[in-house]
């Protein structure tokens, strides 16, 4: 019983937030975020069924991924949204935490790491 | 012996240089077994984008630790007012002993990008000036995030840094043949890159960027305000009782992984956020950190903060040592990595123990 509470508490503690503000026209403004086959879209994504948009489609192929070349290891996962054509886009939480998101040209947007992670897996010990 | 699964890529063709080595989670068979030593009030996690500065993050996070504590303030909350701008904090990432006066921040070099990229040396200077610009002054969240319309589609393909990089190569370029065609092209491009980036600079300040020798120099100039040196747009950090720690002292006798373990969780224990200078993220960990691929040589030198440490089991009683990381990948990142608790060994065995591999700060 004490277990199970403690995995609830912890589960709400880092749940992914449903909604996320980005800097647009010198104010922030909102963005909804959907979840949909592992992945945090925009909501834009989920309006149709099946799913459609450019964010979702990078999902589905992985590129090569360039190389950092600064001399330190850089941001892997908004180094591959520039390998996917996107651009990089900083969110932000009610709770002021940041997340990366990848912004394609359709306006869609897709976690950078969600979308690194489909093509490059953690490691993981089991 | 030791199941580590190594996810490899699943598509062919893709290198395995884009798996990023050192961050091993734990799968859910896995429990923490008893206490654990955590860090209160540390700030929220902030991401670098693509621009190579995760020492000035890193530093940023230990300084703001120490902010909230002086002041007593809920560090999950700062403004921008009263956090560091971590774009003038990565000037500081230079060898104190190149400075003529250590104490006047204006001594030090005005870049970002130097090669010398340890978060240790930027808490070092940050004691001898014992200030830094506004986080306000400079955001650099907003820089990142400036977009013209989210719904609309990019015209301009060019991504932001290379925008900058491009700009600043042509504009040396024309110079060389025309010096009124290069001013002309310094303020143009300037004015596009100061609407397009949200940059607090001036036109003044754009001409002055174009002029820096390097493109480092230029960075800096374009994207932090001269006025962020004025007292009012500085945070002052007071150093009289504090000190650096730094371990290891020395370089020749290479502790391992059992000393570092214990000298972490001393500093943990006394609720101290540890810089971690730099660790290897590519398959093969060496001193230089650096590996040759069939696109070049590609770099995986990276700097973090610790902020917790804890025993993980599993049914069968097989354990290992945890530690929370605190990056500067963003909150996904946590997110996607159990909060930043990795385990320690695999990532503690590629800072290669060097000379001040952990730095804090502590009273004196």
């Amino acid at each position: 019983m004490f277990l199970k509470l403690v995995i609830i508490l912890n589960s709400l503690a880092y749940a992914y937030p449903s909604q996320l503000k980005v800097w647009k026209d010198d104010k922030y403004v909102q963005v909804v975020i959907k979840e949909h086959a592992g992945l945090h879209l925009s909501d834009t994504c989920l309006k149709k069924s099946p799913v459609v948009c450019e964010a979702f489609s990078a999902t589905k192929v992985a590129t090569k991924p360039s190389l950092a070349k600064t001399g330190t290891a850089g941001h892997p996962a908004s180094r591959y949204c520039h390998d996917k054509n996107g651009s990089v886009r900083i969110l932000i939480s009610e709770d002021n935490k940041q997340y990366d998101y990848c912004l394609f040209k359709d306006g869609s947007m897709v976690d950078s790491w969600d979308l690194y992670y489909k093509h490059f897996p953690k490691q993981e010990i089991k | 012996m030791k199941s580590l699964v190594i996810a490899l890529g699943i598509f062919a063709g893709i290198e395995s240089s884009a798996q990023i080595y050192g961050f091993n989670t734990f799968d859910s068979s896995y429990r923490q077994n008893g206490t654990d030593l955590l860090v209160k009030n540390m700030p929220p996690v902030r991401t670098q984008d693509t621009l190579g500065v995760c020492y000035a993050f890193s530093a940023s996070a230990i300084l703001e630790h120490a902010i909230c504590k002086d002041e007593k303030l809920d560090c999950r909350n700062l403004s921008n007012d009263q956090r560091p701008s971590v774009l003038d904090l990565a000037r500081y990432a230079t060898s104190p002993t190149k400075i003529k006066d250590k104490t006047d921040p204006n001594s030090y070099p005005k870049v970002i990008g130097n090669r010398r990229t340890f978060g240790m040396d930027i808490i070092i200077n940050m004691f001898n000036t014992e200030s830094v610009s506004k986080e306000s002054c400079a955001p650099f969240d907003n820089i990142v995030s400036k977009a013209k319309s989210l719904e609309e589609q990019r015209s301009d393909e060019e991504k932001m840094w290379l925008q900058f990089r491009n700009a600043y190569d042509m504009y040396k370029i024309k110079s060389k043949d025309c010096e009124q065609c290069a001013l002309d092209y310094a303020t143009t491009t300037g004015k596009d890159l100061q609407v397009s980036y949200n940059l607090k600079t001036n036109n003044l300040e754009m001409l002055k960027a174009f002029a820096s020798a390097t493109y480092e120099e230029f960075l800096f100039r374009a994207l932090v305000p001269e006025n962020c040196g004025k007292i009012g747009k500085r945070i002052r950090f007071f150093t009289p009782d504090k000190k650096i720690g730094v371990w290891p002292l020395e370089d020749t006798k290479k502790p391992n992984y059992d000393v570092a373990i214990v000298k972490l969780k001393e500093q943990l224990t006394n609720d101290r956020p540890v810089l971690v200078n730099s660790m290897c993220t590519l398959e093969r960990s060496t001193p230089e950190c650096a590996q040759t691929t069939s696109n070049g040589l590609e770099s995986g030198g990276h700097g973090l903060v610790i902020t917790g440490y804890r025993k993980m089991c599993n049914k069968s009683g097989k354990c290992y040592d945890a530690v929370k990381v605190h990056n500067s990948w963003g909150q996904a990142w946590q997110d996607a990595n159990n909060d930043g608790w990795v385990e320690a060994k695999t990532l503690l065995d590629r800072t290669d123990y060097a000379y001040g591999t952990f730095s804090w700060i502590e009273p004196k």
